[in-house]
């Protein structure tokens, strides 16, 4: 009963205002579908693209198929410029075919049986263009996207990545007014991917209307996006510029998207007493526009956060010197990331610590080994925690 | 890439079947190909060109002819809606409602004959007034026998095309809505196309079904050469009087349903390939 598209509301809008591309995506957004509710509000401006972040069933698609049309909202409203596109409260609901919103669905969803360049031309069509002046807009599409060559062919004999650009094409085609992106790069392998993230780049940077990319690759995320918002559990719980967010994470999840220890804590004094046990001396940086922790009101929540690469490790308590931070703990798991080892060490607090192998094989460590960790007060970055 | 290990496990593969499988398997192959087989064997083929150019045997045909195309264009102008709403409406009671749309696949066809005179026969529920007021009586007349098979093969083309839509799911539906395209537009363009093999796999066995008809057909349109007896009908008939020509009635009927099953085989009942 959740996905009731609204058929009793449908009739208040008949045709899609004009409302050109300089509108601005305004929603607050209340909806449930079977026990998961997804509340959120949103801002989107013309030429911006907000990159919606999230684990697995947070909500991204959900909330991208309110913005579709494709599910219709419990409450709340959503507003493309001055035109109201769902509004429960004021009886209003605008059907998918009538938002103008272009999608590019994780799995494509090409229509078999046309050829790339009819799926392409399939938006113009139903906007009225004859056949042939549609498949002139669509050769044209096709061709910016370097897709010329495999025009004739059906989706079947695509590959990945030319799917996945004929789907971005088919989108753009239709002249949408907002642009909305489902994991476009989610099913392809690596090659790809490059490729068609740089197709997505340059058609994302070309289109006048907001944008909006659902994704759970914080690369894409840091790439594509001019501002980042976290979803988890169908709640908002971080939102900003993604080098805001990548070095501020608010959440476990955020931290290890973006390859951070994160420590909840409280400060007293110059010290942090964490949530999790133990105790941090963090100190702001000059210049990088966090504010100093001793200018914050003591009993204040905060958080922590330190790059893996920052921690250092030894097998015996190293001697009174600069680190402000010295605590022991245990190895707990290794693991090999790129040209680096990342150790689990259990402690309090415990944390991920990035090394070299070579330091890794002098040190000798393995599951199991006691170790001394060490980190510079100044690489423990505090920030107030964001009330929720 | 040696040949060797190529070849072995596929040696290992072809095992021979035991035989409390082979053995009914055999019997049930042969139970099925024997009485076909019986037709081919005493069947009249000298008298063949006498016995089918008969005008009564082509008159059937005929009849069967235009009878089971046109209960199949009916199936399909209202039988197609029937599986999109069927598939796609999430209405409550529309589950109850597909198994009784599919009913008459499973009920004896003479019920199903017995109820349609029930529904509109002259006295009935809907034939009574139908006749009062606008004159039409549709029992015992050709347009009867048309609405007998349609009662009786439009739930196999309702079937067939219930699933394909139900299997599609609403995704390229969806996608079309996204592109501007109205719901009409979009299962003209979109949801058809997609279910063309099993659309015209349904059509082809419904006309199959209704070409076969025969208890409903002699229950609500009776048995009257030229205008209500078709091809079964005759061959029932003829079987009293003239055996000859109720077997050489039959040859035709098997050769239409060895070319109805060559063309589903060859064409939309394959196994697709792998996308």
């Amino acid at each position: 009963m959740s996905d009731r598209t609204a058929g009793h509301r449908h009739a208040a809008v008949e045709q899609a205002a004009p409302g050109g591309l300089d509108a601005d995506i305004d929603a607050d957004i209340d909806v449930s579908r079977g026990g998961f509710r997804l509340r959120v509000g949103l801002q989107v401006a013309p030429g911006e693209t907000l990159a919606v972040l999230g684990p697995n069933g947070a909500g991204k698609t959900t909330l991208l198929r309110v913005l579709a049309g494709l599910l219709a909202l419990d409450a709340g409203h959503l507003r493309l410029g001055p035109q109201t596109l769902d509004s429960p409260a004021e009886r209003v609901f605008v059907a998918p075919q009538l938002r103008g919103a272009g999608v590019v669905f994780q799995d494509y969803r090409l229509f078999p049986h046309l050829s790339a360049r009819d799926n392409v031309a399939f938006g113009p069509t139903a906007a009225g263009l004859r056949r042939r002046a549609a498949r002139a807009v669509a050769d044209r599409e096709l061709e910016r996207l370097g897709l010329g060559p495999v025009a004739g062919h059906r989706p079947a004999q695509l590959s990945g990545g030319q799917a996945q650009r004929v789907a971005l094409a088919r989108a753009l085609a239709a002249s949408p007014r907002l642009l909305l992106l489902d994991e476009p790069l989610a099913a392809l392998d690596a090659r790809s991917r490059a490729d068609s993230r740089t197709a997505l780049r340059t058609a994302l940077a070309c289109f006048p209307g907001p944008a909006l990319l659902v994704t759970h690759d914080p690369l894409e995320a840091l790439t594509l996006a001019d501002r980042l918002l976290v979803l988890e559990r169908g709640e908002a719980v971080q939102e900003g510029a993604p080098a805001d967010v990548a070095r501020r994470p608010a959440t476990d999840y955020v931290a290890r998207l973006v390859g951070l220890n994160l420590y909840p804590g409280t400060l007293d004094g110059d010290r942090v007493r964490l949530e999790g046990g133990g105790t941090l001396v963090a100190a702001a940086r000059a210049g990088d526009g966090d504010s100093d922790p001793a200018a914050l009101p003591g009993g204040s929540r905060v958080l922590v956060a330190v790059d893996p690469a920052a921690v250092s490790v030894h097998l015996e308590r190293p001697a009174a010197g600069s680190p402000r931070n010295v605590w022991p703990g245990t190895v707990r798991a290794l693991d090999l990331l790129g040209n680096r080892v990342r150790v689990d060490v259990a402690g309090a607090p415990p944390a991920l610590v990035d090394l070299t192998a070579p330091a890794v094989a002098e040190l000798g460590l393995r599951p199991g080994t006691p170790v001394w960790l060490s980190l510079k007060a100044s690489e423990a970055r505090a920030y107030p925690a964001p009330v929720r | 890439m040696d040949r060797g290990s190529r070849t072995a496990p596929r040696r290992e593969a072809r095992q021979r079947a035991p035989w409390p499988l082979s053995v009914p398997a055999l019997v049930a192959a042969a139970f099925l190909l024997l009485p076909l087989a019986a037709v081919l064997l005493r069947a009249p083929w000298t008298g063949l060109p006498r016995l089918l150019s008969d005008s009564g045997a082509l008159d059937a045909l005929r009849l069967s002819l235009v009878c089971a195309t046109a209960a199949t264009a009916v199936s399909l102008v209202l039988g197609v809606p029937l599986a999109w709403a069927l598939a796609r409406s999430a209405l409550p009671g529309v589950r109850v409602l597909r198994a009784l749309v599919t009913l008459p696949l499973v009920l004896p066809p003479v019920v199903g004959g017995l109820a349609l005179l029930l529904a509109l026969g002259r006295r009935g529920v809907v034939g009574r007034p139908l006749e009062e007021h606008l004159g039409v009586s549709l029992p015992f007349t050709t347009t009867g026998v048309v609405v007998a098979e349609t009662f009786v093969a439009m739930p196999f083309l309702v079937v067939a095309v219930e699933g394909a839509i139900r299997s599609l799911g609403p995704g390229l539906e969806e996608a079309a809505a996204t592109l501007g395209a109205s719901r009409t537009a979009t299962f003209r363009r979109v949801t058809l196309p997609a279910i063309a093999p099993a659309l015209v796999a349904g059509a082809v066995l419904c006309w199959a079904r209704a070409l076969g008809e025969f208890g409903a057909t002699i229950m609500f349109a009776g048995n009257s050469p030229g205008r209500t007896q078709t091809m079964p009908l005759a061959v029932y008939l003829a079987l009293e009087t003239d055996p000859d020509a109720a077997v050489a009635l039959s040859l035709v009927l098997l050769a239409v349903a060895v070319a109805v099953l060559v063309l589903l085989r060859d064409r939309w009942l394959r196994v697709p390939a792998a996308s």
